[in-house]
């Protein structure tokens, strides 16, 4: 009644300020998951025996720290708490992962996804060993199954390396956006492309029936069937994987570069697999085991430009690029150490909650981020020739591609951290407000 | 400042609605009010608590209640050099914190995911005149008189506020402060005091980059004392 009063009294010194609406995420972790939805896509070339061999050996080691832990029933007990808080710690146990896996093979597999359990979850029973299983026995060229690995298909010998006729192209790319296209219920228009192989027979494939790209008259009411490769019966055969708003992390594991057919050969750009990813509304982060040009690497027999499309991706998504073979002395390479590649990839499996997406575009200058309390600078960015890419201090970063805002290094929260995030909409007001 | 005048006029009329207003009530009554003369009147009008020359200095609890979104406790401290009974030099400096509102708390929170680019209040200061053209006295319930003034303040000076939002900054804003007064003296060295006021600032944004008008308008109670003017009426 009295603050009624007050507002008669003085209507006009009430209705003269006016504010600029932000919007802030974070109270109600807005843009937070901690899905993420990874899939390994296989070299299953027979270059990539040993390699394969060593990443089903560091599996259970990659996979345990992100096994769920249980807080303690009772923290008052001296190791419970001592447990509990290890668990509010652990930044790793928030992460609800599914992992899959499928072959650069695009033209035998079309980015089915391999095994006996197709999709491994984090709450299965043995993940970690469901995992294996499906990599040895039906995704990884393998010649003999590494000692340490427990797997039930028996003694494989040579199996599930790609033929010559198939497997000629290593198509990482294309395999990542294949399995896409069979996960998503409406898979956009560019997954049913029809593909016809090449008539030069190198291998490769194109857009459109033979002889129809040349003056000499065809027959086009005896035009070649094209290959078989993704049709209305196919959408929704990897649909397990692919969960609403979780985080895409391929994991490509080649000795060579990209080859895959969307782009034309000798390309190291990668349109238009960078339209066509977006198409699908996932929040994307690459991770490659490959061939580089790093000079502590061993590039091989890996192209330039196909090695360019793959650190593109990475290095664009804030993902992680990992040398599958290193000098080891002048004239000799060796196997990258796979424990510590996917202990690499489980940092930044840990870094998923460091990138919040906004649900409205920004203006320029106004996103301010808090994380526990504390004000986090804008990260310098600095561009590095070598890759064509652009690193970051420690800090946060604004994707304008994806609308997010990215922390980085040290402002990464830890999971029992409040992250408040900012910003003035470039569309107006967010929503009707009450008054 | 002579005030016979205006009431040989109004009081004659005063009295008249009082005594009409009193038998339209009562019917046959009739009130005796007696005469007034112009000695009373004189007397009525005796400054018990002149201020001319003195210096005064007061202290204050603000609050600046009419923001729906941020309400801003705040202390002010002031310097009064007097130099008639009318006009005198004010000096205000003071500071508060800006709390956000259950209403900004409200926006804030998962039903509208919002936050306003507000400035809390955190300090100013402020100088400018005073100018009392009114002193009266009144009766409290037949029992006391209390004698007092009303007085208007304009004084110019400075505020410092902060974005509520982090990050946004700490402005110094230009500001010109209007306010509506009144001391209530309790005796020859000290009163009490009322202000009604309204800041008016303009202040530059950071993260929007531009330029605000904002007014902080708000009420203050305190006291304040006449050194050297003894305490006894």
């Amino acid at each position: 009644m009295r603050r009624s009063a007050l507002w008669v009294l003085f209507p006009a010194l009430s209705a003269c300020n006016t504010y600029d609406w932000f919007r802030l995420t974070g109270y109600i972790q807005e843009g937070y998951t901690n899905k993420a939805d990874i899939l390994f896509v296989i070299d299953n070339s027979s270059s990539m025996t040993d390699e394969a061999a060593d990443l089903a050996s560091n599996f259970s080691a990659f996979i345990e720290p992100f096994a769920d832990e249980e807080p303690p029933a009772n923290p008052s007990l001296g190791n419970d708490v001592d447990r509990f808080l290890a668990f509010v710690n652990d930044r790793a146990a928030n992460v609800n992962y599914q992992l899959a896996v499928t072959t650069t093979d695009v033209a035998d597999k079309a980015g089915r996804l391999l095994g006996e359990f197709p999709v491994v979850r984090k709450t299965d029973n043995n993940p970690d060993r469901r995992f294996t299983n499906n990599l040895i026995c039906d995704a990884a060229c393998i010649n003999d199954i590494p000692d340490d690995v427990d797997v039930d298909c028996g003694n494989p010998g040579n199996r599930n390396c790609a033929t010559s006729a198939s497997g000629s192209a290593e198509e990482g790319i294309e395999a990542v956006f294949m399995a896409m296209c069979r996960a998503s219920p409406n898979p956009p228009e560019p997954c049913f492309q029809k593909w016809w192989p090449d008539e030069d027979g190198s291998g490769r494939w194109q857009m459109f029936p033979p002889g129809l790209d040349t003056d000499n008259p065809v027959d086009t009411d005896s035009l070649p069937p094209p290959a078989e490769y993704f049709e209305d019966d196919d959408v929704g055969t990897n649909s397990e994987w692919l969960r609403e708003g979780s985080v895409v992390i391929p994991v490509i594991v080649s000795d060579e570069g990209d080859q895959s057919r969307r782009i034309d050969s000798r390309d190291g750009k990668t349109f238009p697999y960078e339209e066509y990813f977006k198409l699908f509304g996932h929040r994307m982060s690459w991770v490659v085991i490959g061939a580089s040009e790093r000079a502590e690497a061993c590039k091989g027999p890996a192209a330039d430009w196909g090695i360019k499309r793959y650190e593109r991706l990475v290095y664009s998504t804030n993902g992680v690029y990992i040398p599958i073979s290193v000098k080891d002395g002048p004239d000799r390479c060796v196997n990258a150490d796979f424990g510590a590649a996917l202990g690499d990839i489980g940092n930044l499996l840990r870094s998923l909650v460091s990138a919040y997406p906004l649900r409205a575009t920004p203006v320029p200058g106004t996103i301010v981020v808090n994380v526990g309390g504390v004000d986090i600078a804008q990260s310098e960015e600095t561009y590095n020739p070598e890759i064509e890419q652009t690193e970051y201090s420690d800090g946060w970063s604004y994707s304008a591609t994806d609308n997010t805002v990215i922390l980085h290094g040290e402002a990464v929260p830890d999971p029992n951290e409040d992250v408040r995030i900012w910003y003035l909409p470039a569309d107006g007001a967010p929503r009707d407000l009450p008054f | 400042m002579d005030l016979r005048q205006p009431l040989r006029h109004t009081l004659p009329a005063v009295v008249c609605a009082a005594a009409l207003s009193a038998g339209a009530a009562h019917g046959q009554e009739t009130v005796d009010i007696g005469v007034i003369k112009d000695s009373e009147i004189r007397v009525v009008q005796n400054l018990l608590y002149p201020k001319t020359d003195k210096l005064e200095v007061g202290v204050y609890l603000g609050w600046m209640p009419f923001d729906p979104l941020i309400t801003t406790p705040n202390l002010q401290l002031s310097i009064n050099r007097h130099f008639n009974e009318e006009l005198s030099l004010s000096v205000m400096v003071g500071g508060g914190y800006g709390l956000k509102t259950g209403r900004y708390t409200e926006l804030e929170g998962p039903a509208y995911g919002v936050a306003p680019y507000a400035y809390r209040y955190l300090a100013s200061a402020l100088v400018g005149v005073e100018w009392a053209p009114i002193y009266a006295k009144m009766n409290l319930g037949g029992k006391s008189v209390v004698h007092y003034d009303i007085y208007g303040a304009a004084r110019l000076g400075a505020t410092v506020e902060q974005s509520v939002i982090p990050g946004g900054g700490v402005t110094g804003a230009p500001t010109l402060g209007l306010g509506i007064g009144t001391r209530f003296f309790v005796n020859k060295g000290m009163a009490v005091r009322f202000e009604v006021y309204d800041d008016l600032l303009v202040e530059y944004r950071k993260l929007t980059s531009d330029w605000h008008f904002k007014q902080n308008a708000g009420v203050q109670l305190g006291v304040s004392f006449f050194p050297g003017a003894g305490g006894r009426r």
